[in-house]
């Protein structure tokens, strides 16, 4: 019994951990993540921004934003609707009036929810990533950067000073004129010598979101010594955390909030 | 290895029961369960009546905890109906309610408290040694205090639970 009790002990011990991860910031993926399973509510939807930025220690939320036919901004992860809700299409081509009648396909049936329906008070110190879709993949065509932009501003988007706000886009193309409007911008990356040719391109950009395989300590040391962020997605494992971490970025895009904190303090 | 380890110590735990046999009412166990908050490996205590049996167990988490130095500990209250006996196999709903908690942020000492109420079946086969399978689904509750504007909030959601282990009967 003593025996037991004492290699328990010796094990538990043996997992120390020495390194410091303070400057990490912690960004619930979709809200409180994008993993089912683990996750208490659906993704992009008011209930799981509630819960993620309720918990002690976590420094953010990245939200999915998609523009509706009338010019909204909703949340949604996935290209079509059909997908996690009881609607069909694509967001780009229906109206908000549509769009608000829907619900998710959860046993919770969470509210399909818009940009506009977030108490951004409660954002307050917080990190806001806004990754912006901008394919249309029912018409097969780009989404209108200008009415993205003019939704962001009409929410006072690019004047909240108590927000840190990035717009996360994956087009090239969006990058100069989101910078042009005052806004932060991160670009999407899958592989991390595509950030150089971006970067020389677009020398203001804030910096990049990458996958965790895509990306290493040097890398990470290499972006920041020019002044440019690093925030790691595809971090849903203890593991994978743990690796996301070491690689000291400004920021991990986490499917497990809570698991996260555990391995940062 | 680190997980092999651990399930090896808590067959040996098993084993090192097996040596007491002077009840014939009495049954425990060594568990090993997947929830929606990480995986659980502990032990339990059964009394038998009848077809009834009640029991208690303490678990404690693994994979998200255990292995960061951090202890997410539960209790758990539980009760089995055997409705199916065929030779040796029992086939049974069970009811569990379970309290556990854990300090996710030590920086500012935020513990967060979960309750879970299921319900489900399992069997289990074998004469003495008897390895067991069980699901259940049901209410899990998630509670803690936002430290920003000093409020409880409880956030509910459906849980679920899969267990595996062995039952020692006396």
């Amino acid at each position: 019994m003593y025996f037991r009790f004492a290699f328990y002990t010796l094990l538990l011990a043996s997992c120390s951990k020495s390194k410091n991860y303070e400057s990490v910031s912690i960004i619930g993926h979709g809200g409180n993540g994008l993993e089912i399973l683990n996750s208490f509510y659906h993704d992009n939807t008011l209930e799981a921004i509630e819960l993620a930025i309720s918990i002690d220690g976590s420094d953010g939320i990245e939200l999915d934003v998609q523009l509706s036919a009338d010019g909204e901004l909703w949340l949604y992860h996935d290209d079509f609707l059909e997908s996690e809700t009881n609607g069909e299409g694509c967001i780009n081509s229906k109206t908000d009036n549509y769009l608000e009648s829907l619900e998710y396909k959860t046993l919770a049936k969470e509210k399909f929810a818009k940009l506009s329906d977030i108490d951004f008070n409660r954002l307050k110190n917080k990190q806001l990533y806004l990754d912006l879709r901008h394919f249309n993949f029912c018409s097969k065509q780009l989404v209108d950067l200008n009415k993205v932009i003019e939704s962001l501003q009409e929410l006072g988007l690019d004047h909240l000073s108590e927000i840190e706000i990035y717009c996360v886009v994956s087009t090239n193309l969006w990058i100069q004129p989101l910078l042009n409007a005052g806004f932060k911008v991160m670009a999407t990356i899958t592989e991390f010598a595509d950030f150089e040719s971006i970067l020389q391109q677009y020398p203001e950009v804030n910096g990049a979101v990458i996958n965790n395989k895509s990306v290493n300590l040097e890398d990470v040391k290499h972006l920041e010594s020019l002044g440019k962020k690093v925030v790691i997605f595809e971090v849903r494992s203890p593991k994978g955390i743990r690796s996301a971490l070491k690689k000291y970025p400004f920021g991990i895009m986490t499917d497990d909030i809570r698991t996260a904190l555990i391995e940062k303090y | 290895m680190k997980s092999l380890i651990l399930f090896l110590l808590l067959s040996l735990n098993c084993c090192a029961f097996s040596d007491q046999n002077d009840s014939t009412n009495w049954i425990i166990s060594s568990s090993f369960s997947i929830t929606k908050m990480d995986f659980f490996s502990g032990m339990q205590v059964f009394r038998t009546i009848d077809n009834w049996s009640i029991g208690t167990g303490i678990e404690v988490g693994v994979n998200r905890t255990f292995f960061q130095q951090r202890i997410f500990p539960k209790i758990a209250f539980c009760g089995n109906f055997k409705f199916i006996t065929k030779s040796w196999v029992n086939t049974y709903a069970t009811c569990n309610y379970a309290f556990s908690l854990c300090k996710v942020n030590l920086l500012n000492n935020s513990f967060h408290y979960w309750n879970e109420i299921y319900g489900g079946m399992g069997l289990d086969f074998g004469n003495r040694f008897r390895p067991f399978f069980n699901a259940s689904i049901g209410l899990l509750q998630e509670s803690f205090r936002n430290n920003a504007n000093n409020k409880i909030l409880k956030f509910n959601t459906l849980g679920f639970q899969g267990t595996v282990g062995l039952r020692y009967v006396f």
